[in-house]
């Protein structure tokens, strides 16, 4: 009788002890569920000043504003020097008069269309070209094929029945290169879309026996290439 | 004679013949000697009158040189001739000539400065002190290695002189090359060697603790 009347007590006190044991954890529970929003407040503290997600960009951006700070800072020093290179310039002009200006010696080591064709690339923006591979860049070789175009006569019967001398090359209706997209032969001149695979460009040409066509200056210039056999 | 002058009258031709010779006497005694004396003072203040006109005109031709001499100080200061030779701020220089001139690299050395002696610039206790500037470059256009050198003549500190000027082609303009300037890669096509002396001048006392703090 006394054994049980002890495990009763100590099923009571064990049920006291979970009871208790619930009501700590349900305290603690609701301490963590009242914590959340308390976290998030934290971190909304920039939405509530009426910008959301500054804190997390904030960490992301602290690199890239350094960066830009960087270039924008670089970018404007070198304003500020060309700015006082120009006005020392001003200043050495009023004391010596400058002598002779580039431009006005000219090209020495290039000619005038080497140096037109340079300015031209240079400062064209939208140039649609593949880069060089590396392989063409550390062979050296240029594999450019054919840059000029050269007609040295036409023979012309019929509208499909002719032949031109192209590059030294006879052309017929039915043997074309593989260059030559379409081609129109009059009797004197002929009309053809030049595939160039090193500038990934199509140049319409129309030709004239004696007459050629240089694909890198886009220059029509007079009599054969003396390239071509 | 008296008789038939009479006495009266001859009393009154003495008087007027006393008076004529007063007279003449004053003229020759004292006006035309003072008419002198007035002539002599009027010529020498016309002469001090053209004398100040004429140092006015000097003053203000003076003026105008010295104005123009001003300028050309101030030309001389805002240039940087009248000063020592900065390496860093040369370098800031030799860069934004080099961004200017569009070149791809510029490589130079700065030679240690040298004093030379110059009589006028010794008149004001002054030296010139020279430094010899030797630049590689490359370039993609020969025009840019020569607005290189122009603008490091024209535009750079002081006083610089083109001493030595060479330019070789290193490429042919091909098709490659052209795609290369073309998609932005760097083609070096020409080279430069360009040699520059550089002079400014500064007080001899300046010149030799410069000096002495270099070496």
């Amino acid at each position: 009788m006394g054994r049980m009347f002890f495990n009763v007590r100590m099923m009571g006190l064990s049920a006291a002890l979970l009871l208790s044991a619930a009501f700590l954890a349900g305290t603690a529970i609701g301490q963590d569920t009242a914590q959340q929003p308390a976290m998030p407040a934290a971190s909304a503290t920039p939405a509530v000043a009426g910008q959301p997600g500054v804190e997390g960009l904030t960490t992301s951006a602290q690199q890239a504003p350094s960066m830009t700070q960087q270039a924008e800072e670089r970018k404007k020093r070198t304003e500020q020097l060309l700015i006082a290179l120009d006005t020392t310039f001003q200043h050495q002009s009023r004391l010596v008069p400058p002598g002779v200006k580039p431009e006005e010696v000219g090209n020495i080591v290039l000619t005038m269309w080497e140096h037109l064709l340079i300015e031209e690339w240079r400062n064209t923006d939208n140039i649609n070209t593949r880069a060089p591979s590396p392989s063409e860049t550390q062979s050296g070789a240029i594999t450019a094929g054919i840059r000029e175009l050269s007609l040295g006569g036409i023979v012309f019967k019929a509208k499909d029945d002719w032949t031109v001398w192209l590059n030294g090359q006879r052309l017929k209706p039915n043997a074309l290169p593989k260059e030559v997209l379409d081609i129109n032969v009059a009797k004197k001149y002929v009309e053809l879309r030049w595939f160039d695979a090193s500038t990934n460009l199509i140049y319409p040409v129309r030709l004239r026996p004696h007459q050629r066509f240089n694909i890198d200056s886009k220059m029509f210039l007079p009599g054969v290439s003396p390239d071509s056999p | 004679m008296i008789g038939v002058i009479g006495t009266r009258r001859l009393f009154i031709l003495g008087a007027l013949i006393a008076v004529n010779a007063l007279m003449a006497a004053s003229t020759y005694l004292y006006l035309i000697p003072q008419n002198d004396k007035m002539k002599k003072s009027v010529n020498a203040t016309k002469a001090e009158i053209a004398s100040k006109r004429s140092n006015t005109e000097r003053l203000r031709q003076e003026y105008d040189v010295i104005m123009t001499q001003k300028q050309s100080f101030e030309d001389l200061k805002a240039t940087g001739f009248l000063g020592t030779q900065d390496r860093v701020q040369a370098r800031d220089w030799i860069e934004a000539i080099q961004t200017h001139a569009r070149v791809l690299r510029a490589n130079y050395t700065i030679e240690p400065s040298k004093v030379e002696e110059n009589k006028y610039a010794a008149e004001s206790n002054q030296v010139i002190l020279a430094s010899g500037i030797k630049t590689e470059i490359d370039a993609l256009d020969d025009q840019d290695v020569m607005n290189f050198a122009y603008w490091l003549e024209n535009g750079f500190m002081g006083q610089v002189t083109l001493t030595s000027f060479e330019i070789s082609r290193q490429s042919d303009v091909s098709d490659l090359t052209l795609r290369q300037i073309g998609t932005g890669t760097p083609v070096v096509i020409v080279k430069g060697k360009v040699d520059f002396e550089w002079r400014t001048m500064v007080p001899r006392d300046e010149a030799a603790s410069n000096l002495t703090e270099r070496f």
